[in-house]
């Protein structure tokens, strides 16, 4: 004990750098948990199982209270508007027969009718956050055992959420694509320009995104609804991500980007799906490491 | 049993942090109790105490939600270090300093997150994230260490008493 004492300083540096060193060598390299991690899961993760589900259950009836008040104003004025609404929907029926001809011919353009009802999901719950205010990574109540590998998307009913890193037994850990750390290939299919998805500091409160390398001539505006391209190896094509709400121009003036607004609802997730049977490598390339 | 005592807490903590936590957020902004109860510890037990929990602490929050292993175990480890030095030189019941000190480490903790970050991805806007990450989370995370340093205080006392007790016997 009286070695350790006079050299603890010594042994503390010793110990922080190879701390340092191991830390910068796994950074993002993981992409299963080891045994040790599994071992935790089993241990933590029945704790925040229960305290998520008690403060979802606590956060429903004090949403359901508000919602009761507030839909009681809200029938009155409803009243009055359906009228409106009624008038206005019969001119809206005409342009949509009109608008489906399009979307048709669009949409076999795109392959989208044809890819979307192939997804195989599994549907997910969310059971912790990370604690820290840098990035957004969370814990979803299924793992390797139920078919989920690392790389796999994630998405919701209205679009993509984000993706797997690390796949546990029981357990996996995954990132929003409002996570720095996150990029997807995106595309703009009114303009058919290209771009990058990323998670931004800045935005990243207020549940945005940035879109950059966008051509510098593109004709992109606020309004425009972005998708995933066909050039990612982890994302299928033609899942919705946002929808364009600034566009600025890059301080060197070579390329444009924009912030998106995510459709998928990322500030109250609480059930997902993950989409298990987009490439068949992920599940090799997962187990190989 | 204060081992066991102190693992069920990290425990505890983690659990709680990354559920219930998220909703008294405030801005978005979620306190550190993780470093509240290193600095407590090492302040109430020293040094190595306070190392050992610093780094056990950082280790689940590594396996968890980090991306590399051992950071969190790193920079917790040191904060219970330095913070456990002045162990001695102060009287438990002076409930300033533990709030200084939190202060302090939150501040420095999520200094070196912000450095790492601009190592490893580059391009981020110091004064932005100071004023929406780093203060915010330091200002919480201080104000609530006043309780968090309390209960723990009261804690750590029964325990003593307890270990007291039984070395009379034996």
């Amino acid at each position: 004990m009286n070695f350790f004492m006079h050299y603890r300083k010594h042994i503390l540096i010793l110990v922080s750098i190879v701390l340092l060193v191991t830390a910068f060598f796994t950074y993002e390299k993981k992409s299963s948990f080891t045994f040790v991690d599994n071992a935790l899961t089993f241990i933590v993760t029945p704790v925040q199982d229960g305290i998520s589900k008690i403060s979802s259950f606590f956060t429903n009836k004090i949403n359901e209270r508000k919602l009761n008040k507030e839909n009681e104003l809200e029938t009155e004025d409803l009243v009055l508007k359906v009228k409106e609404l009624e008038s206005e929907n019969e001119a809206l029926s005409k342009k949509i027969s009109l608008l489906s001809e399009e979307n048709d011919e669009l949409s076999s353009l795109l392959n989208i009718a044809k890819k979307y009802p192939d997804f195989e999901t599994i549907g997910v719950r969310i059971t912790a956050k990370d604690p820290g205010n840098w990035y957004d990574s969370f814990l979803i109540n299924r793992g390797s055992n139920d078919g989920i590998y690392s790389n796999m998307p994630i998405i919701d009913s209205s679009g993509l959420v984000g993706m797997i890193t690390e796949a546990g037994k029981t357990h996996s850990k995954a990132q929003s694509i409002l996570d720095s750390h996150n990029s997807v290939s995106a595309v703009c299919l009114r303009t058919n320009d290209t771009g990058i998805i990323s998670g931004d500091y800045t935005l990243f409160e207020k549940g945005l995104c940035r879109m950059s390398y966008i051509s510098p001539t593109s004709s992109i505006v606020p309004g425009d609804e972005i998708f995933t391209s066909y050039l990612s190896d982890i994302y299928p094509a033609g899942i919705s991500i946002g929808i364009v709400t600034e566009i600025g121009l890059e301080e060197s003036g070579l390329s444009k980007t924009a912030v998106i607004s995510p459709t998928a609802n990322l500030k109250q997730m609480d059930s997902l799906l993950v989409i298990t049977n987009y490439k068949k490598q992920t599940s090799e390339t997962s187990t190989e490491d | 049993m204060r081992i066991i005592f102190t693992a069920v807490l990290l425990v505890v903590n983690i659990a709680l942090q990354s559920t219930l936590f998220q909703l008294i957020a405030i801005r978005g902004v979620v306190p550190n109790t993780a470093i509240i109860i290193i600095v407590s510890v090492a302040l109430l037990r020293g040094r190595f105490e306070g190392l050992l929990t610093g780094f056990f602490a950082g280790l689940l929050q590594d396996i968890f939600f980090g991306n590399a292993l051992f950071f969190y175990a790193l920079l917790g480890m040191l904060t219970g270090y330095f913070c456990g030095g002045i162990n001695k030189s102060f009287y438990r019941e002076n409930f300033i300093l533990p709030l200084v000190l939190c202060a302090a480490a939150t501040f420095l903790y999520n200094m070196a997150i912000y450095l790492t970050s601009l190592i490893m991805m580059g391009n981020i806007n110091l004064l932005y994230c100071f004023l929406n990450k780093i203060l915010p989370e330091t200002v919480y995370t201080s104000v609530l260490s006043i309780l968090g340093y309390r209960l723990l205080f009261e804690l750590n006392e029964m325990i003593e008493y307890k270990e007291r007790f039984r070395r009379k016997l034996f």
